[in-house]
């Protein structure tokens, strides 16, 4: 198919009108480093304003594209870009996502005179994370991966102390591998494909020719670098260091968006390599182990921290175990049920982060040691508190409960469909786990509250700020996707896969 | 009006109450007791208006219509893509099987505050936290909708959770996690049923509106939703038009079970070499029975018991275990008789290991609340060996054994509280001739622990009586329960007549002395509340023991028909 020049600018122009909200992010990140430079010390909060109002109209602007987009996928800048009501789920998880984050502020001996540049490598990562959910070329993946990446070392070093830098170059070190391991299998998809569009159902044609063995090891060298974005087990080792080190605010939001982003891709990847299920390998057969990996070393591993962000960490892996069952299960159910439970991840880990930031940043709370007591301080945050543990940990009446409900629905259905028994082990082995997690989700509500305080009565600190108000909006939030997901499932159905 | 909302007031009226009690400012929190007994009243009248208003002719069990004071509203519609719909309502009602444990909860709860008077500790915490578990419990036995019942179910965890890790004895921390994850790990089992079922099974009704065969629910007739199954059963039904249901009677009928599904009851699906439904049904008596609980999964609940403060412990042994029977019957029994059937044998075995590995550990307890917990493992042994038979005479006596344990394990604890109360301490050996220093104390102590080891005249004779009879019978008219079973459980009647006079021998009879850090000027004779508590659940035991018509009126048509259903159609389906 030969193109004129033409008709390449032709096309690249009329793409630019799908691009606003990317286009906003660009414009905000110029923006923010400006006014970073301009404000002076303590004007740190107009800047945190300025991102906020830049997120808003990219979340605004994500909300139109969702309103005009149809049921067919746009490409965009000339197939680099696929646009579809997947993507803008996803994009819209992102900028909700890091909404909250910025909502949570960035505070500490350097914050400062370092808000621009905090403010503007979170929009750098969104800005990544927008263009994964919509890359449909292996070259535009690598770019926006490392987007992502680049921006997360840096925004791990925001805590400017030894650990965080220590964690700081630790991720960089690990990333760097992964990103090497990543471009190195695209290498060998390249070279069997000779192309670089992987959304293509040519591409897939072509992978059909080749061998079983380096078939695999090309699609296994790619899913090992996107399984570490998504800290999933055996990539997940950078996690627990990064997460324990590195600003609150920052952890909460790499728990949250650059992980989705992985898993939007994720989802493309298994599409394409599961060769419309002609595929010498049983992908679903391997996730389901990576995901059994996963849930059993996050939960078990979490069973021994003391510290709060380092459980959380654990935590988060074992969710990624969770998310990984729905690639497992493999229909359109299970991936309508994987933007339920990322829609649910998303508030009920936020929610967390934000009261552990309070008790870290009011109090000095660091370990679960030290929340012995603190029903004393406010029965109301320890019982946001237990909410959300119960969220975690997947009981009901919280979302978390229906998320999972969700999504081992759809792994039972896909059994019953294509009996494979390792659906089966994951489903016992996964919700079994439920029982692991439980023991340390509990651990906090049981210091808070079965503990007495080690010194005095700790003293009731400020807690009507905005940041905890926005903390039980999520907490109702939370209650209300058990009771009533009718709404938010609908908005799910609106979107559609291709299989 | 008041007849339709019933059940829901019974529900939601504690969970308001709760919230009430836990934003009273400080000042006044002394009231919170208060609000909590005016709970407890209110639900024993609304408990003596549903006694009178039900209608025991109608049976219930497995039709819609027959259950009565029922509520059903959608409540949560999901559109699952390729799958069709996933439709959970709030649906509530009682029959035969349901409203007895409704009666005997309320009664229960209602002295479990009266206990709870002398809470000086986080009074606030303490009875929302009851109120939950009150709303929690009853909502767990009206409730039939596979969903609503287990949210209730989880949510009574969390309450019991706190109740015993806060308000408990020197090991509570340990006592209470234990507790929590037993349990869950049981509710995670019947969860994995749960999804199965439901992915199984549609709602004639709602599938005739979304097939178009009517506009709406109300204009729905019999006829199309015996349309509906026929086309579902040929296979002509497109799969995003099934609504699929959390109803736990339509999950009894068999025509609304999608053909090749997981759980389909007309050619039975293998997993891993085993069919679909056994294993279904495997998992949820292992759910249950931790619940129960049936030896060997029993080892929680004498830690729970020891550890928590006497009115958890009355409520524990009272109810909870209740629920646990009650949730095997309601789920286990009657959406899976071919399970039931196929198990019996088993389900006959463990619940006399139960009575007889009970028996023995109570007989070896030196502490008098473990001897009463490891009692309350014995008598639920002859709740499961009478739904094993499954004859209506064992059915009878294992929904009698739940009621009339109910009441005489709850005075039991009572008894143990009054023991402790005054000398923190339990250990049987630190005391000897009591009856010269506590005779009223005593002859309650008596009465109670004749009434449990099943004296006639008391309501636990009539129940361990008919759970024989059925046993015993069961060989010749179904052959589910060999002989020896109940010849074996007749050996527990035995075993629990020696362990509760060797108990009342040490303790009560003989020279009068006191050991350890028992002191003899800390035993004083019952107090008024106590009389309170002891008495009704005195007259509870006799009446049910004279008059068992009370009950059995009550149950006789739903046990009649469950035996029947499962009787009949269970052999069939175990035939295919």
């Amino acid at each position: 198919m030969e193109t004129t020049l033409n008709d390449k600018l032709r096309d690249i122009t009329s793409s630019l009108s799908y691009f606003q909200p990317e286009f906003v992010i660009t414009i905000g990140i110029i923006l923010i480093l400006i006014a970073g430079l301009l404000a002076k010390s303590k004007k740190g909060p107009w800047v945190q304003a300025l991102c906020l109002l830049i997120l808003a109209i990219t979340i605004f602007t994500d909300l139109r594209q969702w309103a005009i987009l149809g049921e067919n996928p746009q490409h965009l800048f000339l197939s680099m870009l696929g646009l579809d009501k997947g993507a803008v789920f996803w994009k819209l998880i992102f900028g909700t996502g890091t909404l909250l984050a910025v909502f949570m502020g960035f505070r500490g001996s350097e914050a400062s005179n370092r808000q621009g540049e905090y403010h503007a490598l979170m929009l750098s990562v969104v800005l990544g994370a927008h263009l994964l959910a919509m890359a449909n070329n292996l070259l535009m993946v690598f770019i926006s991966i490392e987007l992502i990446s680049i921006s997360s070392y840096l925004l791990t070093s925001f805590g400017f102390n030894k650990n965080s830098t220590e964690a700081g170059v630790k991720y960089l070190l690990f990333g760097a591998a992964a990103s090497g391991i990543m471009l190195f299998g695209m290498s060998w998809l390249y070279a069997f494909t000779g192309s670089l569009d992987f959304f293509q159902p040519q591409f897939a044609q072509m992978l059909m020719k080749v061998d079983t063995v380096p078939l695999a090891i090309g699609c296994f060298l790619v899913l090992g670098g996107i399984l570490f974005k998504i800290s999933a087990a055996p990539m997940h080792i950078w996690t627990p260091d990064v997460y324990t080190s590195a600003p609150t605010p920052v952890v909460a939001f790499f728990s949250v968006v650059p992980k989705l982003a992985g898993f939007a891709l994720l989802v493309k990847w298994v599409i394409i390599i599961n060769l419309f299920g002609l595929s010498p390998l049983n992908w679903s057969s391997i996730l389901a182990v990576i995901a059994m990996l996963t849930i059993t070393i996050g939960n078990f591993s979490a069973l021994w921290q003391k510290n709060v962000k380092r459980m959380l960490a654990y935590s988060s892996i074992a969710h990624s175990g969770f998310l990984l069952v729905a690639m497992v299960a493999f229909s359109e159910l299970a991936m309508h049920s994987l933007l339920f439970y990322a829609a649910v991840y998303l508030i009920m880990n936020i929610a967390a982060f934000i009261f552990v930031n309070y008790l870290e940043r009011s109090y000095g709370y660091t370990n679960v040691d030290h929340y012995r007591g603190l029903i004393k301080a406010s029965i109301p945050l320890s019982i946001m508190i237990i909410v959300i543990m119960i969220s975690l940990a997947g009981l009901p009446p919280t979302g978390g409960f229906t998320a999972k409900l969700l999504i081992f629905t759809s792994l039972w259905e896909s059994y019953s469909t294509k009996e494979n028994s390792w659906m089966l082990y994951l489903m016992i082995f996964g919700l079994t786990n439920t029982v692991v997690s439980l023991f340390y989700y509990l651990r906090i509500p049981y210091y808070m509250i079965f503990k007495a305080p080690q010194d005095e009565t700790p003293k009731n600190k400020n807690l009507f700020s905005f940041e905890n108000f926005l903390g039980f909006i999520m907490v109702l939030a939370l209650l209300l996707t058990f009771f009533k997901p009718d709404g938010l499932m609908r908005i799910i159905n609106s979107v559609s896969f291709a299989f | 009006m008041l007849y339709n909302h019933l059940l829901s007031i019974l529900v939601f009226l504690p969970l308001t109450a709760a919230i009430v009690i836990a934003l009273l400012p400080a000042s006044v929190k002394h009231i919170s007791k208060h609000i909590t007994l005016g709970i407890g009243c209110i639900q024993l009248i609304l408990a003596v208006i549903l006694y009178l208003g039900y209608n025991s002719s109608i049976a219930g069990v497995n039709t819609i219509d027959g259950f009565q004071f029922a509520v059903n509203i959608p409540w949560i519609n999901l559109e699952l893509s390729t799958l069709g719909k996933l439709s959970a309502h709030y649906f509530v009602g009682v029959d035969g099987l349901s409203i007895s444990m409704v009666l005997l909860s309320i009664v229960i709860l209602f002295i479990g505050v009266i206990s709870s008077w002398n809470i000086q500790d986080k009074v606030k915490g303490y009875f929302s936290l009851y109120l939950i578990l009150n709303a929690a419990i009853i909502g767990c036995f009206v409730a039939l909708d596979f969903l609503l019942f287990y949210l209730f179910f989880e949510f009574m965890l969390l309450p019991m959770y706190f109740l015993i890790g806060l308000w408990g004895g020197p090991r509570r921390d340990y006592a209470s996690i234990k507790f929590f994850l037993y349990t869950l790990l049981g509710s995670i089992f019947i969860l994995i049923v749960m999804i199965s079922l439901y992915l199984s099974v549609i709602d004639p009704t709602a599938t005739a509106v979304e097939y178009g065969l009517a506009d709406n629910i109300e204009q729905v007739t019999p006829e199309m939703e015996e349309k509906v199954q026929s086309l579902l059963s040929n296979n002509q039904l497109p799969t995003d038009k099934l609504v699929h249901t959390f109803n736990m009677i339509h999950m009894t009928n068999e025509g609304n079970y999608i053909p090749k599904s997981v759980m389909d009851m007309h050619a039975v699906r293998m997993i891993l070499g085993h069919p679909a439904r056994l294993l279904a049904f495997l998992l949820i008596f292992l759910g249950f029975a931790i619940k129960i609980p049936v030896v060997p999964l029993h080892t929680w609940l004498p830690d729970a018991h020891v550890e928590a403060p006497t009115p958890i412990s009355v409520v524990l042994a009272g109810i909870l275990l209740k629920v646990g029977a009650y949730g095997l019957i309601r789920t286990g029994f009657m959406i899976i008789p071919d399970g039931a059937l196929h198990y019996s044998w088993w389900i006959g075995f463990f619940g006399v290991l139960s009575i007889i590995y009970g028996a023995m550990n109570a007989l070896a307890s030196r502490d008098l609340k473990r001897l009463i917990a490891y009692s309350s493992v014995s008598h639920m042994g002859f709740v499961l060996l009478g739904l094993a038979s499954l004859t209506a005479e064992g059915v009878s006596g294992a929904v009698y054994q739940m009621v009339s344990h109910g009441f005489i394990s709850g005075a039991l604890f009572l008894i143990a509280g009054v023991i402790y109360d005054r000398t923190h301490n339990r250990v049987i050996e630190n005391y000897s001739g009591l009856a010269s220093q506590m005779p009223k104390y005593t002859i309650f102590v008596v009465i109670f622990f004749f009434a449990s080891m099943g004296l006639p005249g008391f309501s636990g004779f009539i129940a361990e009586i008919f759970v024989l009879l059925g046993a015993f019978s069961s060989s010749s008219i179904n052959g589910l329960v060999p002989k020896w079973m109940a010849i074996i459980a007749t050996t527990g009647l035995i075993l629990s007549a020696a362990y509760y006079l060797w108990a009342i021998q040490r303790m009560f009879f003989g020279k009068f002395f006191t050991k350890g850090p028992v002191k003899e000027d800390m035993l004083s004779d019952l107090k008024p509340r106590e009389y309170i508590m002891l008495i009704p659940l005195f007259v509870f035991a006799l009446l049910l023991g004279i008059f068992p018509d009370i009950l059995l009126n009550l149950i006789n048509q739903s046990v009649t028909l469950f035996v029947d259903v499962i009787g009949n159609h269970g052999f069939q389906m175990l035939e295919k």
